[in-house]
């Protein structure tokens, strides 16, 4: 599995254990497949978040009552 | 005794990322329930004088944003006078030798003004950095960035940079004061968790990032001061985030933690300046 670059991070060795057992697969290779889904997937998650017009007036009305401008 | 401010820091965040460092012995949610505004300088004069806003007179909407000689001489003699209601006098005041300040330096030279004693006046040999309102906290520039910041989206980066860079001074600054070891209390204040926390409080993996960076400077502040030392990380509110966005507004707490047992039960911002007070003078 040399698909792509990559680095070695470690990780509490529970995790891992409660990874294992929750994809029912003991193998590093795929415990590793499987936090890069979830990471990748988070990641997306978090950068698809979006302020609408709404909550930039609101920010900027709290800011303003603050004293930040 | 140290002190680290860390402004707007979420007690919620720092369980959930399970921040070892800045969770300390004991810590726990501070009750702000009694202050009107969740202001930064407001909440803060009540910390470091230990006095309720009330006592204190600092309030964030009586500040004047327009400065004459003549308005100071009346402002010492505590006479206010509410220019900001009138609308669309700004030309107009220019013309007639009037300058508009920014906010917080106006608060800073309100509480000078009341002269409000503040535990830097009663402990031996205290030091304070950028502690809010009795010294400059933020600055125009950063006021600029983070307006620009939130009215547009590729003005982020560029936010973000400038908010570390002070973080990374300030950071060098205090730890260097912690070196020289002059003091019997240090406190010193960031602006890093609320600033990038008012536009990316809705974005777990930036203000894990944030985040991240508090407890990195705890946990060098604490290798210098050691064991022995009383280190109280106080924020003066939390953050929380706004709709399903990203941006941030001040939560209804704030957080404290101690490297000594405090025995204290969500305590109030004003709780904090008899203990301070008291262990450091006897």
């Amino acid at each position: 599995m040399k698909d792509e670059d990559s680095v070695s991070i470690s990780i509490p060795r529970k995790l891992f254990e409660r990874i294992c057992q929750e994809i029912n697969n003991t193998n590093p290779k795929a415990v590793s497949k499987y936090i890069t889904y979830i990471l990748n997937k988070e990641l997306t998650t978090q950068q698809k978040r979006v302020s609408s017009e709404e909550d930039k007036d609101k920010v900027k009305e709290r800011l303003r009552e603050l004293g930040y401008f | 005794m140290c002190i680290l401010a860390l402004d707007a820091l979420e007690y919620e965040l720092v369980e959930e990322f399970n921040l070892e460092n800045i969770k300390q012995l004991e810590y726990g949610k501070i009750d702000i329930s009694n202050f009107k505004d969740l202001a930064t300088p407001v909440i803060w004069a009540s910390f470091i004088s230990g006095l309720p806003p009330e006592e204190h007179g600092l309030d964030i909407k009586a500040i004047p944003h327009w400065r004459s000689s003549v308005i100071d001489k009346l402002r010492q003699l505590s006479i206010k006078i509410g220019l900001d209601c009138i609308k669309g006098k700004g030309r107009l005041l220019e013309l007639i030798g009037f300058e508009h300040r920014p906010f917080y330096e106006e608060m800073i030279t309100d509480f000078r003004i009341s002269q409000t004693e503040t535990f830097f006046d009663i402990i031996p040999n205290a030091k304070a950095l950028s502690v809010p309102p009795y010294q400059e906290w933020i600055d125009p520039k950063t006021q600029l960035f983070l307006r620009q910041a939130i009215d547009n989206e590729e003005k982020l980066g560029a936010f973000e940079e400038h908010v570390l860079q002070i973080f990374e001074r300030k950071r060098k600054k205090g730890l260097k004061t912690i070196k020289e070891g002059d003091w019997n209390l240090f406190m010193t204040h960031f602006m890093l968790t609320d600033l990038l926390g008012h536009i990316y409080a809705g974005n777990k993996t930036k203000m894990f990032g944030v985040y991240i960076k508090a407890e990195q400077l705890v946990e060098e502040v604490k290798e210098l001061i050691g064991d022995e030392t009383l280190l109280l990380i106080v924020s003066d509110h939390g953050m929380k985030p706004i709709g399903k966005g990203t941006f941030g507004e001040h939560s209804d707490h704030g957080f404290y933690s101690s490297n000594f047992p405090l025995s204290l039960e969500k305590p109030k911002m004003t709780d904090f300046f008899p203990l301070i007070v008291k262990t450091l003078t006897q």
